[in-house]
């Protein structure tokens, strides 16, 4: 099951995208790439939270700050590419940016794994993110 | 963002339904700019980009913005 989430829910809808228009997959990969640097903000303040309640261990978080760093010097990149796509209308280099963005969210998703397990919850502007399991 | 959780019985699939809830939280926001993105002119296409690339700016300062702690040194 797991697997199946690695492949991606992102990387399902832009490949059900690939015979739409230029302007509607960068609008696709934009809003993703978004959906994206929200989570791994909230995911940030979640590990926090678990961090200092013990609920998620040093190494646990370690292994997250190592990925966070490299997610906060790729982010930009695929940002830059989608930059780049729309600049000159290239779909491969829309196509590259994707890529990274299913990248990320499939390692994004393991953290997300790790707070559910921990039973993290944190209320984030108006909404609430349980993670708790029932 | 948008969140919320589904009242299941096994461990696994809650965290499964967590995530695919997360994951898709921009949904609603894909589906609202895709379709607008069918029905506009070039000019308005192009402001909807330009609108889209100031929040993916705006969002890499958000992402750059993260801190981690030392767990080293506490």
């Amino acid at each position: 099951m797991r697997m199946v989430f690695k492949l991606g829910l992102v990387a399902l809808m832009l490949q059900a995208c690939s015979s739409c228009s230029p302007t509607t997959r960068l609008v696709i990969t934009g809003e993703s790439l978004i959906g994206l640097g929200d989570q791994f903000v909230a995911t940030s303040q979640l590990m926090d939270i678990g961090l200092d309640a013990k609920t998620i261990t040093k190494e646990q978080y370690k292994t997250w700050s190592t990925f966070g760093k490299r997610f906060q010097q790729v982010y930009p990149v695929a940002v830059q590419l989608w930059d780049s796509s729309r600049a000159v209308g290239d779909t491969v280099t829309e196509g590259h940016a994707a890529e990274i963005l299913t990248t990320l969210t499939a390692e994004l998703a393991e953290f997300y794994s790790v707070i559910n397990r921990a039973n993290i919850t944190k209320d984030i502007g108006n909404a609430v993110l349980n993670t708790g399991d029932k | 963002m948008q969140y919320s959780t589904l009242e299941t019985n096994n461990t696994m699939e809650q965290i499964i339904v967590n995530l695919v809830l997360a994951v898709t939280s921009a949904i609603p926001d894909v589906i609202k700019a895709v379709k607008a993105s069918t029905v506009l002119n070039t000019e308005e296409k192009e402001a909807l980009l330009n609108a889209l690339s100031d929040r993916l700016h705006k969002s890499v300062e958000e992402v750059k913005a993260v801190k981690f702690k030392d767990v080293d040194n506490e």
